[in-house]
């Protein structure tokens, strides 16, 4: 099966499990609208529209980052298409697309979110860099280290062997120097699931950060650093390592799904068993009738959408992160996070609602009372909520609002 | 023609071992049953077989093609209906087999056959996520027979299939296997086994219990209808869920 066809069976499946107004075109769209209106009520050209501009961006993009190995390895059919023969090429074709495609969305929605600054040319041509830089990233970068990482593990799964290199890896997606000092000498090397998940969120923080160095450079002040070495050679990276991981994909992509899907497999054999942690313990102890549906439905998540830790993660980070430094402006990080965070929130209500979580069916045939079920996933929505969101957003509140 | 071994074959969960020292051959045109206990590790031979586990140790070759050191190759060869199936819920049933025949190098004469064989044909262009339980078996075997495919892996396929289905199905095995597969099929469906057998591999605890085949077998059929039942109990104790 060539690349070609494989991308077409893909993306005709892709296009019948969405719903029309769940696109990517459309989100895009939406996205970069609610984005320019926000740029243009901060002030069309001014340094805090270019911030907020900037928090929208980063939002937009930090979810194709975190998408990524999802695109690559963690997907729903990993187990399927590992037992076929497919080639190496054509499973890293069919994937890079799906980066690709996912990047060129957040680029159209940055793009539509920068129109405000479209009046001064240079100014949106600025923003307009530093959108297509990180465009490079989530489509070619990004790709490259998941591939990578997953490469790593594949061959240490297949052989039995701890590599130094797998070594180094994980002490980079931990972001630890004395980790990574250590590599070559220890005989300790990181879980490989582990590894797979933290590798490409290490790469897309060191995108993140590079970009944030041209933050004055966007409203024509001194950059950090020059914007033709960071943004130029965040592009160039980009696709010198994205051709690597295409020539790397022949030999090892196959052997990435299967090692990987079957990683997965053997250890969603153990999370099953797993019993719930104390912060669910003491939640379900407060819920009377509704403490056994709130255990199933904490189990479940925790498995079936680790997006949702991911994100509140970051969000957890970035709010306490602007409470400590208490920027001068720092609303646009703020309406970012929480605007970006309670969107999530309703896509995870809608989840929680539907299968492989709620099984309307099955639960109908159970003396459990449809409130009680209702009542635990409010309760587990306003635990992520509180846990995440709201107690770092107090934090930062409390820090940023004048006295 | 199809032919595979297991070597030496050891599968862990974390600390416990589903699967510990198995080691046995198929040949080419037989259809092998794999009994055995809930939790005896029937399941995660077939996927390892399959490529979809990764073993702890030992080896697994299809028709002489090693599954770790060249896995295309050997999947390539290898047809697997896992439980429950995997399917692409929003294709056609003729899409779904139509990807699965593209992958093997198959062409759109080989799933037309494969649909009509198993009786699949009038629901072609029914969409996977409407289908019944027994339906999506049968598309599951479907996509495990299409293509050049020298082993067949089912696991448990022939469960929940209606009798005309499951006659059906028996007929297309029983032909894939005289054209050089070979089969090898978890189920509990006992009468099953007896009517379509070559051989019965029977685990518990991971370990392989019991080989019958060839005259053994023959001897064994001929004690009467309940005679795999018997050997059944014989060999494991009943313990609920191991």
């Amino acid at each position: 099966m060539t690349s070609g066809q494989l991308i077409r069976w893909q993306a005709r499946h892709a296009r019948r499990a969405r719903a029309r107004w769940t696109s990517g075109g459309v989100i895009a769209v939406a996205a970069g609208i609610g984005l320019a209106l926000w740029v243009a009520h901060a002030g069309g050209t001014s340094e805090t529209a270019s911030h907020a501009w900037l928090a929208g961006t980063l939002l937009i993009f930090v979810v194709a980052f975190l998408r990524v190995p999802f695109h690559i390895y963690w997907r729903a059919d990993a187990a399927m298409l590992a037992q076929l023969p497919i080639g190496g090429l054509a499973l890293f074709d069919a994937a890079a697309w799906r980066c690709a495609r996912a990047a060129g969305w957040c680029l159209l929605a940055a793009l539509l979110g920068a129109s405000p600054f479209a009046r001064d040319g240079e100014n949106f041509l600025r923003h307009a860099a530093v959108a297509g830089a990180f465009a490079a990233a989530a489509a070619g970068f990004l790709p490259a280290i998941a591939t990578w990482g997953a490469t790593l593990v594949a061959r240490s799964a297949s052989g039995g062997t701890q590599s130094a290199s797998l070594r180094l890896a994980g002490a980079l997606a931990t972001a630890s120097p004395t980790g990574a000092a250590r590599a070559a000498t220890s005989d300790q090397a990181p879980a490989p699931s582990a590894l797979l998940g933290a590798l490409p969120g290490f790469g897309a923080t060191v995108v993140i950060v590079l970009a944030l160095l041209e933050t004055k450079w966007l409203t024509g002040g001194v950059p950090a650093a020059s914007p033709a070495l960071v943004l130029g050679g965040l592009g160039a990276g980009s696709v010198v390592a994205w051709l690597g991981a295409r020539a790397l994909a022949p030999a090892h992509m196959g052997t990435i799904l299967r090692d990987v899907s079957a990683l997965d497999r053997q250890r969603l054999a153990m999370l099953e068993i797993h019993p719930p942690t104390a912060i669910e313990r003491g939640i379900a102890s407060l819920l009377g009738a509704a403490a056994l549906p709130y255990r199933k439905d904490a189990r479940l998540v925790r498995r079936r959408y680790p997006m949702a830790f991911a994100l509140g993660a970051l969000a957890f980070v970035v709010l306490v992160a602007v409470g400590a430094a208490r920027p001068a402006d720092p609303a646009p990080w703020l309406v970012a996070v929480l605007g970006g965070t309670a969107l999530y929130a309703v896509v995870l209500a809608v989840r929680l609602r539907h299968p492989p979580l709620e099984l309307p069916r099955l639960s109908a045939t159970l003396p459990i009372a449809p409130s009680a079920i209702a009542r635990a996933k409010l309760a587990w929505l306003a635990a992520w909520w509180l846990i995440f969101i709201g107690a770092p957003a107090a934090f930062a509140l409390a820090r940023v609002l004048p006295d | 023609m199809g032919r595979a071994q297991v070597t030496d074959l050891e599968i862990r969960y974390g600390k416990r071992v589903a699967v510990a020292n198995l080691s046995f051959e198929l040949v080419a045109g037989e259809i092998a049953l794999l009994l055995g206990p809930n939790g005896a590790g029937k399941s995660t031979t077939l996927a390892a077989m399959a490529g979809a586990v990764l073993p702890s140790r030992g080896k697994i070759e299809v028709d002489g093609v090693d599954l770790a050191t060249a896995p295309r190759e050997a999947r390539g060869k290898v047809g697997f209906a896992d439980q429950p199936p995997a399917l692409y819920e929003f294709f056609t049933v003729a899409e779904h087999v139509g990807f699965v025949a593209e992958a093997r190098g198959a062409d759109a004469s080989a799933v037309t056959a494969v649909l009509a064989e198993l009786g699949l044909a009038r629901i072609a262009t029914r969409p996977c996520r409407e289908l019944s339980f027994g339906m999506r078996q049968r598309v599951g075997l479907a996509a495990a027979l299409v293509g050049p495919v020298e082993l067949v892996l089912l696991d448990e396929t022939l469960n929940g299939l209606d009798p005309h289905a499951s006659r059906s199905a028996r007929t297309t095995l029983r032909a894939a296997a005289d054209r050089g597969a070979a089969v090898l099929m978890s189920t509990h469906l006992l009468g099953v086994a007896e009517r379509m057998c070559d051989r019965i591999l029977v685990m518990n605890k991971g370990a392989l219990v019991a080989d019958k085949r060839g005259e053994e077998l023959r001897a064994l059929l001929a004690k009467g209808p309940s005679a795999i039942e018997d050997l059944y109990v014989e060999l494991i104790a009943d313990e609920g869920v191991t």
